[in-house]
This record gives structure tokens, C-alpha cells and sequence, in this order.
């Protein structure tokens, strides 16, 4: 493939997940500024090892998975920096009911957050969130019906 | 179900998120890339991580011989400590004291409860509080994120003791002399590896000769229960396995939900003959597997439980069916073992059960702990339990609790606490040596990371402490030996530095040394060397441009080089970046080996690397090898192992030996 083409089809490849990315990004980070520089990696990282991906059908778990990894280490970073963590928590009253699923997820931990949304926003089965993880799938099924479970506690009220 | 429909939710609450312009495929700037990539990164072909910060290390070497200092110095600091005995008074000193450093009475975190309902609730309030969702959750539930992940820094006695008793390897763990589990096991003659979750295979292994003599299935329901880590002593394998039980459960009209309830079970096997094993009993606690360790001949089990939400009006709270008290081999815990917090509010809506069971008699639990508590950070030490959590107050200021339990024999007893300002960031910034315990923590103030150092001795009294180091940065791994301790924090820019405190009263630096990149696991390695395994990343930009080896000569502690690096391009991930386990790290046998992974098109490939290392030619590769398939659940189960002078590369898929002797040839091969 030129060069053109190359960027062409990345593009047109990138076009189909970069909302689901950004949603996975914001929802797992809690932070709009971070979560678009995560996106923004994510692709220019996934352009140059582009040419290596010969199986254009495997573009989104891929890049997702690349976005994963990122998210991670971001987290990790954040657990020095409780001010910003906090920061886009702070509880707002007339709710709609949006906003209320969306506080509710931002309750969960870190790894609950990201596992999660590796699921909904992904599309990762448990089996792939564990190998990418480097978790047991025993744990990932865990913890993913434990955090869901607290979302259920939270919306009930 | 209601699974489904939360997620459901989930995913319609994102759709109506803004997305950023920038990222729109129309603006999205990948020439900015590019451009740097090319004059930057022209010899790699291909650009690592790229960190949005630049990225950069600091090793601080910190000198603890002086610190066990009166605590004089620190009583100012220490004038809240809560000693007050006015019952009246007590909640409200109480609660402040947790925010404030110092010695505590184990009492001040968790009390024992008096009964069941007692306990019950407790449990109601704590979840009631977590539906209206208190900011402190955040804090608090994060802890226990970073226990699997952060394989970054590790305890220093273990470094030196990456020591072996034959002449073949052991699972790199957290402290030299309490063993851990993990998917495969060697004692020099044969192998035990995890397939699958489903069975443990052993394997005879000779050379380049292996083979199958037996594989064990815990029980017929194998497929419903997870086999997720081994345990070997001797001629005794013992087996962990986890399990759910589920229930369905009415919930309104033509409306039913599932409940879960995970247990937890050891098999232990008699090995004796190697191609009969037998059972020699089963234990089972509920609660999904959190983590274990071993001494002696106890085997200590820590699981998290996830209590049921409602009470059936129909049985008891301590009725098995209620799913309130947990469960010890079918029998609710005793209510003298159960600990809920002294603070309420501070609590978990979940319990921390550990027990202990030995070997000898493995159908009985010695003894049990229930801790109404988040799985919080913990660190294991070769007589101590310390659990620490994480309590963040309204201004941000993070404290850490730290209750300690000792074990002996079996019993696990609840001995004292303390609070320390900041957070444990890593497993390893834990370490006990000689009765003190040593914590480095990462606090917050004023909108900048600063760094503490304290030690605490057996009673958890603060007897020496050293605050504000390396401003703006946070521990990053940690190594203890004796008395000397090395850390490696991470900031924008890159200094390597050594700090003498051997005057309590005048820490000072003693040497600034620029180091590119930075370490995200430390192992001795021989006489004054210290091994750093990590991320070489470019000093101006922060991108990764590799993996890094590091040696470090801290035969000076206030003069630490790096005498020599490698770096591994192409390389995006290493198991051992978050599973110490991963590594097989052994001066005595000069073998460095550990996992790569890269993420290409047609999957993630993976090769398991061995260095060796000397000082005049540095690191030499002795062995890349491509796994096929990509090993076993992409390499995160794979494990390098040697035996006499023969390396395998084994996991559920395959075993192949390699002669170490004879540059790593490929020797033999046993399919799996």
C-alpha cells in the first residue's frame, strides 16, 4: 500500500471506533482533557504500526487493545493525584438519568471501570478483557458482576 | 437479567458524549506524529509508547540504618494521637485520630464483633452507604487495583534471595521464605503446570527426556471450577481452586436474577508416587480468590466475599442460606472472628476472610479472620499479616491505616495499627526486617507529590520518619536490603539520585546521576549489583522507546551507577510489568529471564528473552524464543524454569527444553 492509501484506510478504519474509543476513554477516566490525549496516542501510535496489521478485520480489538493498555497506565499515574481524580466527581442534584448511570459508573474503582468498559464499549468477551488484563477470567467475571451489581444498588435508590 | 440491563445503560448514558473535535477522523493530526517519528525514531522503523508526559526516573537511595530515632522528634506531629480515655469524647478523637499519623490500638481501625446481628447491621449501613456513594470511595476501592498490578518494586531480601535451595528455579516472590502460588511449580525433577484452569499436568523432566506421569482433575465438576494457583512442599501439591454457586432468585413479577456466590477450595495432594497422586483432603471457604502465601507447612488463604444483599426473613443471619456471615468449609464464621470497623462508615460492604490450614491435616482450617473491610493492599512479611487502606479526607489528604495481624503456627492474631500520612503506591514499598517495619508512602500536598519514608517498630510505634522527598514525584519501585533501601520515582525530567540519611537530623543528597528512562522492577543480582527492568524512554519527548535492562553498582549506596543497559525495541508489553512472577531472576545461576510481547496484525506475538549478565560485557542474550501460538493464554501463564543445566519454557501448551550449556539450544519438546 502507498502512503496515501495507507493513511486512507486507516482513517476510514479509525472513523468506525473512534467515538466508541472516546466513550471507553472518558468512562474509564473520568476526565474529558485525558481521556481525548489517550485517544489521540492511541491513534497516532496505532498509524505507525499500521503496516503491520494485514488483517484489516482485526482493526478494533487492536486499537482497543492499545487504548486499553494506555488507560491503564493512566490510572496507575492517577493514583498519586487524588485532586484531579476527584475532580469531575463532584455530585450534582437535578439528575437526568444519564447523568445518574454515569455518576453511578464513576463510583466503581479503577480496575471495575475498566473492565467494564472494555466490555461495553470494546466489545471484549470476558475470556479477551482476561488475556489483555493479564488477569485470571475467573477474577475479570467477578469483578465485572460485582461492579455491576453495585451500579444495580446505586440506580435502585 | 439485570446485568444485561445495567450494561445496556451503560452504553446509552456514553452516547450522548461530546465528542472532541480534535479526534474527529477529519482533524485528527497524525503528521505531528509522523514528523517526530521520522527524525526521532528513524533506526526503530516503528514507534513504542509514546507518554503523554515525558517520563523519566529517579532512583533514590535512602540509607534507613539511623531511622530507628526516639520519637521525640515527631511528637509534635504526633499530638493527636488518639489516647483519649473519656468514652464521651472518644468518637470524635476517634475520627480525626485516623486522619492523623501515629501508633494506634488496633481497636481504633476494627473492633471484634459481638454478634451476628451486630455484624449484619454494619454491613447494611456500609452498603447503604455505598448507593449514595460517598467521594471516599474512589480512594479506597483503588487500593486494591494495584495489588495484581504493581509487580513493579519488590522486597530486597528476596533479591539477594532469588536464592535457591537445589540447583533448580522457585517462584520470584514477594519475601524470601514465605512461599507463593503460581500456574507452574518445578523441584528439580519434575514439573507442575496449571492447563487451562481445568487440571494440573506433571511432567518428569530429565534433560531433554520429559515426561507425563500424571495429571490431576480436583474433582468430577472440573469445568465449573478454576484452578488458579499450585502450591509444592515437598511431596504435597496443593491446589486452589474457585468456584460459584449460582442461585436464582425472584425479584418482583416473571422477574429473576442471579446471584453469585464464589468459593474458594485447597486440594491437597499427596505426591508421593508421582504417578498416583492423593487426595488427602479439601477445604473451602467462600469468597473469590484474592491471593495466598505459605510457611511452613500453613497455607494462608485470603479471599474477598461479597456478602448477599438482602436478608431472608426466612433463616437466620447466620444461616449458611443467607449469605450474610461467610462461610468456612459450610459454617459461618465464628462471630469472635469477625472484625468490622471501629469507624462507621469507613467499612466495607464486603469481608476479607483469611484462614490457615496445614498440610498434615488438610480437611481442617486451623484458624480464621473475617475483616469487614475493602481487599485492600497488603503486604506479607515472614510473621505478619499488614493490611493498609487507603482514607481520603475531604481536602484530599490521604492516610494510610495499617492494622497488623501476626501468624504462627497456623494462627492469625490481630496485634496493633497505625496511621501514616500518603499512600503505599506499591506492594513492595512494604518491608519488615528485624521487628521494624519499614513503608515508603507517595502523599499530596499543596497540589504536588511529596514522599515519605517512616519506621515503625513491632508495636507499629512511628520511631523514624524522613518527609518531603523528591517533590512532584511518586515511588515507583522499591527494593529493601537490610538496612538500605532503593527506590525509583518518576517525573518530568530525569535525574538519578542517592540520598544519605545517615544523619537523622541532615538527609542529604549525595549525588545527582541522569539515567534515561526508568525501572519498574528491581532484583539484586550478585555482590552490590542491582538489576532494574523497565522502560527506556527518550529524555526530551517521554516516548518509549524500548524495554530496559539496567545494572546498577550500589556497591557505594551514595554513589550508585548505572554500569550498564540494553535496550529491547519492538517490544509494547512484559507480563512482568504487573506479575513479578513472571520473572526468573537467579545471579547465582546468571539467568535473566523473562516474557516479551508485541502487538502485531495477526495477534500478539510473544517470545520468552534469557539474559545473562557480566560486568565487562554487560547483557548477552542467551535465548529469544518465539512462542508458538503465542503461548498460553498469551504468555501470561508462561513461566521460564531451570533444572540442573536445562531451561524450560513451559506452560498448558508446551514444555520445551533448552540446553544452557551449549547456547541455548533447542533440545526437546513435550506437547502439552
Amino acid at each position: 500500500m502507498d502512503e496515501k492509501r495507507d493513511r486512507d484506510t486507516f482513517i476510514s478504519l479509525y472513523e468506525t471506533v473512534y467515538q466508541d474509543m472516546y466513550r471507553f476513554a472518558f468512562y474509564t477516566l473520568k476526565n474529558r482533557q485525558d481521556a481525548e490525549d489517550v485517544v489521540q496516542d492511541t491513534a497516532a501510535d496505532a498509524y505507525s504500526g499500521f503496516g503491520k496489521l494485514r488483517e484489516l478485520g482485526a482493526f478494533r480489538g487492536w486499537i482497543f487493545k492499545i487504548l486499553s493498555n494506555k488507560c491503564r497506565r493512566k490510572l496507575k499515574e492517577y493514583m498519586t493525584q487524588p485532586a484531579e481524580l476527584l475532580q469531575e466527581l463532584s455530585v450534582q442534584e437535578d439528575l437526568t438519568e444519564r447523568i445518574q448511570v454515569r455518576n453511578a459508573f464513576w463510583q466503581l474503582s479503577d480496575e471495575e471501570r475498566l473492565i467494564v468498559s472494555m466490555h461495553v464499549f470494546a466489545g471484549y468477551t470476558g475470556k479477551e478483557i482476561a488475556r489483555i488484563l493479564h488477569k485470571k477470567e475467573g477474577t475479570v467475571r467477578s469483578r465485572e458482576s460485582r461492579a455491576l451489581k453495585k451500579m444495580e444498588q446505586m440506580l435502585e435508590e | 437479567m439485570k446485568d444485561y440491563s445495567v450494561l445496556e445503560k451503560i452504553k446509552n448514558s456514553a452516547d450522548s458524549c461530546e465528542i472532541p473535535e480534535n479526534i474527529k477522523p477529519e482533524n485528527l493530526n497524525l503528521n505531528r506524529r509522523e514528523e517526530a517519528e521520522e527524525t526521532k525514531h528513524k533506526k526503530t522503523g516503528r514507534r513504542l509508547w509514546q507518554a503523554g508526559a515525558a517520563a523519566a526516573a529517579l532512583v533514590l537511595v535512602l540509607s534507613l540504618s539511623f531511622i530507628t530515632m526516639g520519637n521525640r522528634n515527631h511528637q509534635e506531629n504526633d499530638t493527636a494521637v488518639f489516647e483519649s480515655t473519656d468514652e464521651g469524647g472518644a468518637k470524635e478523637s476517634r475520627e480525626t485520630s485516623l486522619k492523623d499519623e501515629g501508633q494506634k490500638e488496633l481497636s481504633d481501625l476494627y473492633v471484634q464483633a459481638e454478634s451476628y446481628d451486630e455484624v449484619y447491621e454494619r454491613l447494611k449501613e456500609n452498603q447503604s452507604q455505598a448507593k449514595s456513594g460517598t467521594l471516599l470511595d474512589g480512594g479506597i476501592v483503588m487500593e486494591e487495583k494495584t495489588v495484581e498490578e504493581s509487580a513493579a518494586a519488590s522486597d530486597a531480601a528476596s533479591g539477594s534471595a532469588a536464592s535457591y535451595n537445589g540447583d533448580y528455579s522457585q517462584t520470584n516472590v514477594q519475601t524470601e521464605g514465605v512461599d507463593e502460588g503460581d500456574v507452574v511449580k518445578t523441584d528439580g525433577e519434575y514439573l507442575y503446570i496449571i492447563r487451562e484452569e481445568q487440571d494440573v499436568q506433571i511432567v518428569k523432566i530429565d534433560g531433554a527426556a520429559m515426561e507425563e506421569t500424571a495429571v490431576i482433575r480436583p474433582d468430577a465438576n472440573a469445568s465449573e471450577n478454576s484452578i488458579l494457583d499450585i502450591y509444592l512442599t515437598e511431596d504435597t501439591l496443593q491446589i486452589i481452586c474457585q468456584r460459584y454457586d449460582a442461585q436464582m432468585e425472584e425479584d418482583g413479577e416473571d422477574t429473576y436474577y442471579m446471584n453469585y456466590r464464589g468459593f474458594t477450595s485447597v486440594y491437597t495432594y499427596d505426591v508421593k508416587d508421582r504417578k498416583n497422586p492423593v487426595l488427602t483432603g479439601t477445604v473451602e471457604q467462600e469468597g473469590t480468590y484474592y491471593t495466598s502465601r505459605k510457611s511452613g507447612e500453613y497455607l494462608y488463604l485470603f479471599t474477598s466475599v461479597y456478602p448477599q444483599e438482602s436478608l431472608s426473613t426466612q433463616y437466620s443471619v447466620q444461616d449458611p442460606r443467607n449469605g450474610i456471615i461467610p462461610l468456612v468449609n459450610g459454617e459461618a464464621v465464628p462471630v469472635s472472628d469477625i472484625y468490622i470497623p471501629e469507624d462507621k462508615g469507613m467499612g466495607g460492604s464486603e469481608y476479607m476472610l483469611i484462614t490457615s490450614v496445614n498440610q498434615e491435616t488438610p480437611d481442617q482450617i486451623t484458624d480464621q479472620k473475617a475483616i469487614m473491610e475493602y481487599a485492600s493492599r497488603f503486604y506479607v512479611s515472614t510473621e505478619n499479616i499488614y493490611l493498609q487502606r487507603e482514607n481520603w479526607d475531604q481536602k484530599d489528604n490521604v492516610h494510610t491505616a495499617i492494622a497488623k495481624f501476626s501468624f504462627s503456627e497456623g494462627k492469625i492474631k490481630g496485634e496493633s495499627a497505625a496511621v501514616v500520612s500518603g499512600s503505599v503506591t506499591d506492594d513492595f514499598a512494604s518491608n519488615e526486617y528485624e521487628g521494624y517495619l519499614r513503608v515508603l508512602t507517595t502523599g499530596w500536598r499543596g497540589g504536588e507529590e511529596t514522599n515519605s519514608v517512616y519506621v515503625l517498630d513491632s508495636d507499629l510505634k512511628i520511631v523514624g520518619k524522613i518527609e518531603d522527598l523528591a517533590e512532584g514525584e511518586s515511588i515507583y519501585s522499591a527494593r529493601f536490603m537490610g538496612n538500605t533501601g532503593y527506590f525509583v520515582t518518576y517525573r518530568q525530567v530525569d535525574p538519578l539520585f542517592s540520598v544519605d540519611f545517615s544523619d537523622p537530623e541532615n538527609p542529604k543528597i549525595l549525588g545527582e546521576l541522569k539515567v534515561t528512562g526508568f525501572s519498574q522492577y528491581l532484583h539484586f543480582y550478585g555482590e552490590n549489583r542491582l538489576l532494574g527492568i523497565g522502560w527506556e524512554t527518550d529524555p526530551e519527548t517521554g516516548a518509549y522507546k524500548g524495554l530496559k535492562l539496567s545494572m546498577f553498582d550500589v556497591s557505594d549506596p551514595s554513589d550508585v551507577k548505572e554500569i550498564n543497559k540494553l535496550v529491547l525495541k519492538n517490544i509494547d508489553y512484559f507480563p512482568g510489568e504487573y506479575n513479578y512472577k513472571a520473572f526468573t531472576v537467579s545471579p547465582q545461576k546468571n539467568v535473566i529471564g523473562f516474557l516479551t510481547t508485541s502487538y502485531e496484525s495477526s495477534g500478539t506475538a510473544v517470545s520468552y528473552m534469557v539474559f545473562s549478565y557480566d560486568d565487562e560485557n554487560g547483557f548477552s542474550a542467551g535465548l529469544a524464543y518465539s512462542m508458538k501460538d503465542g503461548g498460553s493464554n498469551q504468555g501470561e501463564d508462561t513461566r521460564g524454569v531451570y533444572a540442573g543445566s536445562t531451561f524450560y519454557v513451559a506452560d498448558a501448551d508446551c514444555i520445551t527444553a533448552f540446553d544452557m550449556e551449549n547456547g541455548y539450544e533447542k533440545i526437546g519438546e513435550l506437547e502439552g
